[in-house]
C-alpha cells in the first residue's frame, strides 16, 4: 500500500515536473530574441565549433603559429611541381565547367518545356546516377575506358583503330569522369532557374518577327545567363576539390591540388606544406565566389528558390552584362544569321532534336551503370568486359560477403544517425533564418551553406587534426559529426524553401486557440512541414552514404563505410563482386528516389485538394 | 608418448598439406592467450591478404582468442595518425629500407621478445630480430608478361632490359608509381633496363634513372601502388599493360585460378619487409604475442604454403614440401638470378638531410608530373 503510495506521489512529482519544464520552456520560447538563440545554437555551434576553429588552426599552422612565416607558401608558389599541379587544377576545372555547361544546356531547356509526367521520367534517369555513388560511376569508367573496354573494342570492330587508344589514365579520362559526376548537378542548377523564365516572352519576339534563333538568343538566352552563371561557378568551386576522379582516373601527369595536399600531409608528413596548399585551394574559392557575388546574389548557386529570402531583386540585366552585349553585337547577328541557315531544317520539327539529344545525355548518364550491372553476371573471375557468360556467382558471393555486409551496415547506421542530426540542427537553423528580423540575414544564410562552400579534402583534413586534438579522432561521434557537417546545408536549403512557402497565419490561428508554442510546432507546423522533413532526411542521408573524403581521415578502427569499402576494393583487386555490390546500390538509390517522388506527389495532391487549387 | 622430431616434421607437413592453415593448438604456449583486439594494416588486398588471413590471422585469433582487425592505412597515412597522436594500428608491416626512417623518427616501440619461445628464436637468424623490427617475409620484384599476349614458347619480356626496351617488344607496361619506389622496385628496374650491370647498380645513379622513366613513360599504362599489388597482374588480365613488374606472390596465386599472367626471375629483386610496433599504440602487448605466434615453424610454413613468399624461421623448411621451397625468392636456382635490395644505401642521408629514399619518391613525382 505504502508503495502504491510513493508511487502515486512519484507519478505526479514527475507530471508537475513536466508541466512546470513545459510552462519554463513556453515562458522562455515566448521571448523572440531568447527563442532565436535557442534555435540557432546547434548550426553556429556546428559550424563555428568543426568548421571555423579547424580551418583557423590550419591557418594558424600554415604559418607555424606565432612565427609568421611564410616560407610554405613561398616554396608552393616557387616550386615548379606544385605550381605545374596548380595550373592543372584550374585548367581541369575550367575543361569540366565549360564541357558540363553546354552538354548540360539544351536538357535544362527541353526540362522546362515539357509536362509532368515526362519530367519525372527524364528528371529519375538524372537522379540516380546523380546519387549512385561516386566511387561506382568512378569505377564503372575504369572499365569503359579501358584499353579492352567497351569504346575500343568497338572502335577496333569497326575498324576505325588497329590499336587501342590509350584512354585511361588520361586528362581525358579524368574529364569525362568528371563531367558525368557534375552534369545531372548544372542541369538540375540551371533548370531550377529557368523554370521561371516564361516561354512566352520567345514566343512574344518570334510573333514580332524575329526569327527562332534569334527569340532564343536576344531573349531567352540572356534570361537564362544567370543561371548558368551560377551552375558554371557551382561545378567550378567542385571541380576543383576534387580528389577520387583524379586519383582513379588520371596518370601521374594529372595529379590536382587535392592529391597533393594529401600526399604532403601523409607521403611526406610535412603538415605546414599541406596547410598551405589547404589554405591556398580555399583562398581560390573565396575568390571565385567573390567573383561570382558580383554579379548574382550567391544563395542562387545552391538554390534558386531561396533567392527570395532577400529583399534584393535578381539583377540579370547587370551592367557586366550588358556592356558585353554591346561589344559583340556584330558578331551575334552573323552568329544568328548562320545558325538560322544551319538549323532551319531542324527547328521546324517541334523540338524532336532536343529529345534526340537529351536521350544521348541520359544515355552517358546512364552507361555506367549498365556496365556495372552486365558485369556482375559475368561468369569470369575476373573484371573483363563484356562478359563471356552469365552466371550468378557474384550475387551468391555477395549474399555470403561477411564483410560488406558489415559495411552497409554500418553505412547504414552512419547515414540514419548524420541525417537524424543534421535533419534537427539544419530544420532549426531554417527556421530561425526565415524567421529572425536580423539584419544580416543573407550572410547568416550564406554562413550556413559554408560547408558546400569549402572543398571537402579541407574539411577532412582540418577536422583531422582538430579532431586528433580533442580525442574525437576514430570514434563514432566524431564521424558523425563530419557527416552532419556536410548534410546540414542541404536541409537548411530544402527547409527554407518549405518554410517559405509555409502560411504562418495557422501557426497564429493555433496559437489563439490556445496552443502553447511546442504545441503549435507539435501539432500544427511539423505535420505540415513532414515532406519537406523526409526530403531533407533522404538527401542528408544520400549526403553520408556516398561520403569518403571525411571518412578516409575520420574512420580510425570502426568498420569500413561502403564507399571506403569500394575505395580498397578498387585500389586493390578489381573482381566482378564491386559490380554485384554496386548493383545492389543503385537499385536501392532508385527505389529511394522513387519513394521521395511518391511522398512529394501524394502531399501535393492532399493540399492541393485542400486548398483547391 | 614419444615421438621424434622427424614423425613430427612429417605429421606436421601431411596436416599441412591437407589443411594448410591449422596448426595444432594444443601446442600454443599458455602465454600467448589473451583477450582484446590487434589492429594491423592492410597489405593492399587479393592473394597477400588472402594468405596473411589464411595462415596467420584467423589461426592466431582461434589459438589465442585475440581479434584481429584489418584496417586499410597505408603507412603513410598510418605516420601521419601517430604524428598527431591517434595512432591507426598497433603493427605495421615496412619494407626493410624503411625501418631506419620509421626508427629514427621515433614512430615505432620496442619489441618485446619475451614472448617468444626459445625453440622458436633459436630457428631465427640474428639479423631477422632486432630491437625495433621482426622480419616478416622475403618477396621479389618479378618482370611479368601476359600469356595472352605472349602465348606458351613466343617469345616473352625475360628481364628488365626486355621489359624496358619498347623497339623489340611494343606494347603497354605496368611500372610501380612513384609512392611505390621502394617496395616496387621502380629505379632498380629502369637502371637494369638501362643495362646497367647488377655489381654497379648501387649507388644508383639517379639522373640515369630518371632519364629511363622519362623515355618509358608514354609507354605505362598503369602505374601501380605500394597498395596496390593487385592491380599489377590485374592490369595484365584486362589489358591495360601487356608486361611489366609486379610482386611474385600475386602473380604466381593468380596464375594459379587461371589468370594469364607469368613471371621470370631473371634480374628479379630480393627484397624484405619487416614488422614494427607503431609508437603510442593501445594493444602491444597483442602485438608481442602475434608475433612470438607467427614465428613459430608451422605459421611461417603455412603462410609460405599459402603464398610463395620466404619467411624467416629457418626450421619452417622442413615443413615446407620440397617443390614449393624450390620457388620462393631466393631458393637455390633462384637466387642466383637475384639482385638484393640495397636498404642501407636507400636508408642513407644525403647532403641535404634527406634520405635517399625520400629525395627520390619527391623527384619522381616531379619528373612524371610534368
Amino acid at each position: 500500500m505504502a508503495t502504491l503510495l510513493a508511487k502515486e506521489k512519484a507519478a505526479d512529482a514527475a507530471v508537475v515536473k513536466v508541466a512546470r519544464s513545459q510552462n519554463y520552456l513556453n515562458g522562455l520560447l515566448a521571448h523572440q530574441r531568447i527563442r532565436g538563440a535557442i534555435i540557432a545554437s546547434p548550426i553556429v555551434v556546428l559550424l563555428v565549433g568543426f568548421l571555423v576553429i579547424p580551418l583557423l588552426i590550419i591557418l594558424w599552422g600554415s604559418v607555424e603559429g606565432d612565427k609568421l612565416t611564410f616560407s610554405h607558401y613561398a616554396r608552393i608558389f616557387s616550386d615548379e611541381t606544385n605550381l605545374s599541379v596548380m595550373l592543372q587544377t584550374l585548367r581541369v576545372g575550367l575543361i569540366v565547367t565549360l564541357v558540363s555547361l553546354v552538354a548540360a544546356y539544351p536538357v535544362a531547356y527541353l526540362l522546362t518545356q515539357i509536362k509532368s509526367r515526362a519530367l519525372s521520367l527524364v528528371t529519375l534517369f538524372i537522379l540516380v546516377p546523380l546519387f549512385t555513388a561516386f566511387l561506382i560511376r568512378t569505377y564503372a569508367w575504369m572499365i569503359i575506358l579501358g584499353r579492352q573496354g567497351p569504346i575500343n573494342n568497338t572502335l577496333i570492330w569497326l575498324g576505325l583503330i588497329r590499336e587501342p587508344l590509350p584512354l585511361l589514365n588520361t586528362t581525358f579520362a579524368v574529364v569525362i569522369g568528371m563531367v558525368h559526376v557534375l552534369m545531372p548537378i548544372a542541369i538540375f542548377t540551371m533548370y531550377s532557374s529557368m523554370v521561371r523564365i516564361d516561354h512566352n516572352v520567345a514566343r512574344a519576339a518570334q510573333i514580332l518577327g524575329a526569327k527562332p534563333v534569334q527569340a532564343f538568343l536576344r531573349v531567352y538566352f540572356p534570361l537564362s545567363l544567370p543561371g548558368v552563371f551560377s551552375a558554371g561557378i557551382l561545378i567550378f568551386i567542385i571541380a576543383i576539390g576534387f580528389y577520387i576522379t583524379p586519383s582513379l582516373l588520371g596518370g601521374p601527369r594529372d595529379a590536382m591540388i587535392t592529391q597533393l595536399i594529401v600526399t604532403q600531409l601523409t607521403t611526406l608528413l610535412n603538415f605546414e606544406l599541406s596547410f598551405a596548399s589547404s589554405i591556398v585551394l580555399l583562398l581560390v574559392t573565396i575568390g571565385i565566389l567573390f567573383f561570382a557575388s558580383l554579379f548574382i546574389p550567391l544563395e542562387m548557386i545552391w538554390s534558386s528558390s531561396t533567392v527570395e529570402i532577400t529583399s534584393q531583386k535578381l539583377r540579370s540585366k547587370s551592367p557586366f552584362f550588358g556592356n558585353m552585349k554591346q561589344a559583340v553585337q556584330p558578331i551575334l547577328i552573323t552568329a544568328e544569321a548562320l545558325i538560322h541557315l544551319v538549323t532551319k531544317p531542324f527547328l521546324t520539327r517541334k523540338a524532336r532534336w532536343l529529345w534526340a539529344y537529351t536521350i544521348l545525355v541520359l544515355l552517358f548518364l546512364i552507361a555506367p551503370l549498365v556496365v556495372v550491372f552486365l558485369l556482375s553476371f559475368s561468369s569470369s573471375l575476373f573484371v573483363v568486359f563484356p562478359p563471356p557468360g552469365f552466371s550468378l556467382q557474384w550475387w551468391e558471393k555477395l549474399v555470403h560477403a561477411s564483410d560488406w555486409q558489415e559495411s552497409f551496415l554500418f553505412s547504414v547506421k552512419l547515414g540514419f544517425f548524420s541525417a537524424f542530426f543534421a535533419t534537427i540542427i539544419g530544420t532549426m537553423g531554417a527556421f530561425w533564418l526565415v524567421r529572425t528580423t536580423l539584419p544580416i540575414k543573407r550572410a547568416l544564410f550564406l554562413f550556413c551553406l559554408s560547408p558546400l562552400m569549402v572543398p571537402g579534402i579541407i574539411i577532412a583534413t582540418a577536422l583531422y587534426i582538430f579532431e586528433a586534438r580533442i580525442h574525437l579522432l576514430g570514434s563514432f561521434a566524431g564521424l558523425v559529426i563530419g557527416h552532419v557537417l556536410l548534410s546540414v546545408p542541404y536541409v537548411v536549403v530544402v527547409m527554407a524553401a518549405a518554410l517559405r512557402g509555409f502560411d504562418q497565419s495557422l501557426e497564429k490561428a493555433a496559437a489563439i486557440h490556445g496552443a502553447r508554442p511546442m504545441q503549435v510546432l507539435r501539432l500544427v507546423t511539423l505535420p505540415l512541414l513532414k515532406p519537406a522533413l523526409l526530403t531533407a532526411g533522404l538527401l542528408a542521408f544520400l549526403t553520408s552514404f556516398d561520403e569518403l573524403l571525411i571518412t578516409m581521415f575520420m574512420i580510425g578502427r570502426q568498420t569500413l563505410t561502403l564507399p571506403f569499402k569500394f575505395w580498397n576494393d578498387i585500389k586493390y583487386e578489381l573482381n566482378p563482386l564491386l559490380s554485384a555490390a554496386s548493383t545492389f546500390i543503385v537499385l536501392l538509390v532508385a527505389v529511394a528516389i522513387l519513394t521521395a517522388q511518391w511522398i512529394k506527389v501524394r502531399h501535393d495532391r492532399r493540399t492541393s485538394a485542400r486548398t483547391g487549387k | 608418448m614419444k615421438i621424434t622430431t622427424m614423425k613430427l616434421a612429417v605429421g606436421a607437413a601431411l596436416l599441412l598439406a591437407s589443411l594448410p592453415a591449422a596448426a595444432l593448438s594444443d601446442e600454443i604456449p599458455e602465454n600467448l592467450k589473451g583477450t582484446g583486439e590487434l589492429v594491423t594494416t592492410t597489405g593492399g588486398g587479393g592473394a597477400f591478404d588472402d594468405a596473411r588471413m589464411k595462415a596467420w590471422f584467423a589461426p592466431f585469433t582461434r589459438d589465442t582468442g585475440i581479434k584481429v582487425v584489418v584496417v586499410p592505412a597505408t603507412n603513410a597515412k598510418l605516420m601521419a595518425s601517430v604524428k598527431v597522436g591517434q595512432p591507426e594500428a598497433d603493427l605495421t608491416f615496412v619494407s626493410g629500407g624503411e625501418v631506419p626512417n620509421w626508427v629514427d623518427k621515433g614512430f615505432v616501440d620496442k619489441i618485446d621478445y619475451s614472448y617468444f619461445a626459445k625453440e622458436t628464436l633459436a630457428g631465427i637468424p640474428k639479423e631477422a630480430r632486432s630491437e625495433y623490427s621482426f622480419r616478416s617475409h622475403t618477396y621479389s620484384v618479378v618482370p611479368t608478361y601476359s600469356t595472352i599476349k605472349y602465348p606458351q614458347g613466343t617469345k616473352h619480356p625475360e628481364n628488365w632490359v626486355d621489359i624496358y626496351d619498347v623497339a623489340k617488344f611494343p606494347g603497354k607496361r605496368a611500372l610501380p608509381n612513384c609512392g611505390n619506389t621502394l617496395y616496387g622496385g621502380l629505379l632498380e628496374g629502369a637502371l637494369l633496363g638501362d643495362g646497367v650491370p647488377p655489381e654497379k647498380l648501387y649507388p644508383l645513379d639517379f639522373d640515369r634513372a630518371f632519364a629511363k622513366l622519362k623515355q618509358i613513360a608514354p609507354n605505362v599504362g598503369r602505374w601501380w601502388g605500394w597498395d596496390e599489388g593487385g592491380l599489377a597482374p590485374q592490369s595484365l588480365i584486362d589489358g591495360e599493360a601487356d608486361m611489366g613488374s609486379a610482386w611474385n606472390g600475386r602473380i604466381t596465386s593468380l596464375q594459379k585460378q587461371g589468370a594469364p599472367v607469368a613471371l621470370s626471375w631473371d634480374q628479379s629483386l630480393l627484397q624484405y619487409d619487416d614488422w614494427v610496433v607503431v609508437k603510442g599504440s593501445p594493444n602491444q602487448v597483442n602485438a608481442a604475442k602475434f608475433l612470438a605466434y607467427i614465428a613459430r615453424p608451422e605459421a611461417q610454413a603455412a603462410f609460405a604454403e599459402a603464398i610463395p613468399y620466404g619467411v624467416v624461421n629457418k626450421d619452417a623448411y622442413k615443413l615446407i614440401p620440397k617443390e614449393l621451397a624450390e620457388n620462393l625468392p631466393g631458393a637455390p636456382g633462384i637466387g642466383e638470378k637475384q639482385i638484393t635490395q640495397d636498404y642501407a644505401w636507400w636508408s642513407k642521408s644525403r647532403p641535404d638531410g634527406k634520405t635517399n629514399l625520400d629525395y627520390a619518391i619527391e623527384r619522381c613525382q616531379a619528373v612524371l608530373a610534368k
